[in-house]
């Protein structure tokens, strides 16, 4: 169905809503409707000044001058609320409705559409064409003048039904449909025979849907809810289909790395570039007891499945939560929440072939024939996502005069089935201290401290030392250190992730008179890691937030606002250095 | 090596009634992102045999292939008038600069202007 169709049954669709609406004798009507020419002119690149505009783009190619227009119109009755709006900007690729009725209560509905063009960056890979012949490093885009763009669709609706006899029990449902079509650059690598770089224009017709379904009971006492999720993503285009280079070496030009590739020109053309396809269904199921005005305990349960279309590799996650709160004398509220996380990823094994060199000091033999200790090149996948994750939070929110006094502990256990020797645990202290809103000048003042025992780490990462600082006599890739021992061979471990981390966060609001207001904020982050072997990682953020609105009499208003953000990070560089 | 960037946005909007069914208001907002590494530095008395054709003193421009500088302006300046009966009409003009002050493969700097005129009716 094209967009002019799903315009046109969009107005039908709103004027059979709003028709029995209007003809109601006590209805009360309000809006706006207005059109006009508009006209846009772009000097330089769009890609940025206009990356979600449609700028100049007529219908047909650039034309600057396009008709627009809005309406809006809300229809109150006794029984009835109708809110009905839409945008157009004369070009189809931008524009957006939305519907929402209210029937007593009873029946509530919301239907939106909305499109708008995202102009994406052309590569023209001019920085990659190295002149050192005959070894180098080439770049070719094969659509210089391409225009990469993509046109996102989304349309969402979501219902609501409520029994009048039975107030207390609820439906509800959810579609929503993403859609992006256009093309964007895509790229593929050959190596060997030159390093070479290519990209060429990938067409993109995705669709995503989302389906959600949801019943609720709730009595005031008691509530419970089940909720189901599907997700379901299908591609139109789904790869590139290129063919690789030669394979071979890049100075000699002679065939004899062919038991150091898995595939190159001889196998034709393969896919490249591919994008995400699969589905996810999520089931959720949630409950509450209020045991009288001051306790009351709150549990979830979800199970979801998420899946690969092209491999049928799946990912099982399943949580389950649980709240406890309750009020002491004065007020002083205790909250309790325990939280289990299980994820489960599939391994999977990744059988890779070992094609024997045709030519050279390795013809008829394997790379794992001709080095022994390198061993097999097909592996079982374990998965680093596998992991239990365990959460425990206590918090004490005690008021005095009108203020009040929050605080917080959390603990948190990430126990990883085949990642690293020992669980990530950490642990989470806050306080703050928040004034009475009510007051001319308000605000709140929060610290928090968390400390980290074995965080993610990428071990091995970075540093090998200097194996080989010589070149092999006579000059050959086949005898000296191959590129598997010197990734073997590396020293430091790497981590941007944090054994400690201080946070403060101040804000405030100032109103010293009717006719103005001022709100401000400062929040600032300091993290390290300084347990790694060989260097330290840290990072600092500030952020800074204020603003103004000021009315000095009844026909002006101003509003203003700042807004800084500083960020500074340090860890260790390397660069590793080989010829061969 | 570190890794430093700052962001900047202000925005500032006003409206005036000189007379009654007229409103004439200006809305502006600037945003402004820096970002860039530096401190790459290397001891060539630690560096053990140098590759053929590698230059070593190349490495200390490294940071230049990641060094951001983005201004982006954007005003929009108009007015609405009213009448009785309902009719208003209303019109602006919007100007959007994006300068990029750290060009690299391509400069994508560009401007935007824009002029609208509209005729409505409010029931």
């Amino acid at each position: 169905m094209n967009h002019l169709m799903k315009s046109s049954l969009l107005v039908l669709l709103l004027l059979m809503v709003a028709g029995p609406v209007l003809a109601a004798s006590d209805t009360k009507t309000e809006g706006e409707i207005a059109v006009g020419p508009r006209f846009t002119d772009v000097d330089g690149k769009k890609d940025r000044v206009a990356e979600y505009d449609i700028a100049d783009d007529g219908a047909h190619g650039d034309a600057g001058f396009l008709p627009a227009g809005w309406a809006h119109m809300t229809v109150m009755s006794k029984k009835l609320f109708l809110e009905l709006s839409a945008a157009h900007t004369g070009n189809s690729k931008q524009q957006a409705y939305r519907v929402y009725l209210d029937a007593a209560r009873v029946f509530k509905t919301e239907f939106a559409y909305n499109r708008f063009p995202h102009r994406l960056d052309h590569d023209p890979l001019f920085n990659l064409d190295a002149s050192q012949v005959p070894v180098k490093v080439i770049g070719d885009d094969l659509a210089p003048a391409h225009d990469y763009r993509i046109a996102y669709t989304n349309i969402v609706s979501r219902s609501e039904i409520r029994i009048p006899e039975a107030d207390w029990l609820k439906f509800q449902f959810t579609y929503r449909r993403d859609e992006r079509d256009g093309a964007m650059q895509g790229f593929h690598i050959s190596h060997c025979a030159t390093c070479h770089v290519v990209s060429l224009p990938h067409e993109v017709e995705e669709n995503t849907n989302h389906i959600t379904g949801t019943v609720a009971m709730d009595n005031g006492t008691f509530g419970a809810s089940y909720t189901i999720y599907y997700r379901d993503t299908e591609q139109g285009n789904p790869a590139l289909f290129r063919t690789y280079d030669l394979a071979i070496h890049p100075g000699l030009l002679t065939d004899v790395f062919t038991n150091r590739t898995f595939y190159d020109q001889r196998n034709g053309e393969l896919p490249v570039h591919q994008l995400g396809q699969g589905s996810k269904v999520s089931h959720t199921g949630k409950a509450h007891y209020n045991f009288n005005d001051r306790s009351s305990v709150a549990g979830a349960i979800i199970y979801s499945v998420a899946d690969s279309d092209y491999t049928g590799l799946e990912m099982t996650s399943k949580y389950y939560s649980g709240r406890f709160t309750t009020m002491f004398q004065r007020n002083i509220v205790f909250n309790a929440r325990i939280r289990y996380t299980d994820l489960e990823n599939d391994v999977t094994f990744v059988d890779l072939p070992q094609r024997p060199g045709v030519a050279g000091p390795h013809a008829g033999i394997t790379y794992s024939q001709a080095y022994p200790d390198f061993g097999d090149t097909s592996f079982t996948r374990f998965s680093s996502l596998d992991r239990n994750n365990t959460d425990l939070e206590l918090d004490l929110k005690i008021p005095w005069q009108r203020h009040r006094f929050t605080f917080e502990y959390a603990f948190r256990n990430i126990d990883r089935e085949y990642y690293g020797n020992d669980a990530t645990k950490k642990h989470q202290f806050t306080a703050a201290f928040r004034s009475d809103p009510r007051r001319s000048f308000a605000g709140h003042i929060i610290y928090k401290a968390e400390f980290s025992e074995n965080p993610f780490v990428n071990f091995q990462a970075a540093i090998a030392p200097a194996l080989q600082p010589f070149p092999t006599v006579p000059e050959s890739p086949f005898p000296g250190v191959q590129y598997y021992e010197i990734y073997e061979a590396r020293q430091a471990n790497l981590s941007n992730q944090p054994t400690d981390i201080h946070n403060i966060d101040l804000a405030g609001s100032w109103k010293p008179r009717n006719d103005v207001g001022i709100h401000f904020s400062y929040n600032y982050r300091d993290s390290k890691n300084d347990d790694l072997n060989y260097s330290d990682w840290s990072q600092s953020i500030h952020h800074f937030n204020a603003n103004l609105w000021y009315v000095p009499e009844e026909h002006v208003s101003l509003t203003a606002g700042f807004n800084y953000s500083q960020y500074k990070s340090e860890t260790l560089f390397t660069q590793p250095v080989w010829n061969g | 090596m570190d890794n430093e960037g700052e962001f900047f946005t202000a925005f500032a909007n006003i409206y005036f009634m000189p007379v009654e069914n007229l409103t004439i208001f200006a809305e502006f907002w600037a945003n402004n992102a820096t970002q860039k590494m530096g401190n790459i530095s290397l001891d060539l008395n630690q560096v053990e045999g140098t590759p053929h054709n590698f230059d070593y003193l190349m490495v200390e421009a490294l940071g230049k292939l990641s060094e951001l500088d983005v201004m982006q302006l954007r005003g929009r300046y108009g007015m609405e008038y009213s009448f009785k009966s309902g009719l208003f009409i209303k019109g602006y003009f919007e100007h959007i600069q994006y300068d990029d002050n750290q060009p690299y493969l391509f400069d994508a700097t560009g401007d935007l202007y824009r002029v609208a005129a509209f005729a409505g009716y409010r029931f």
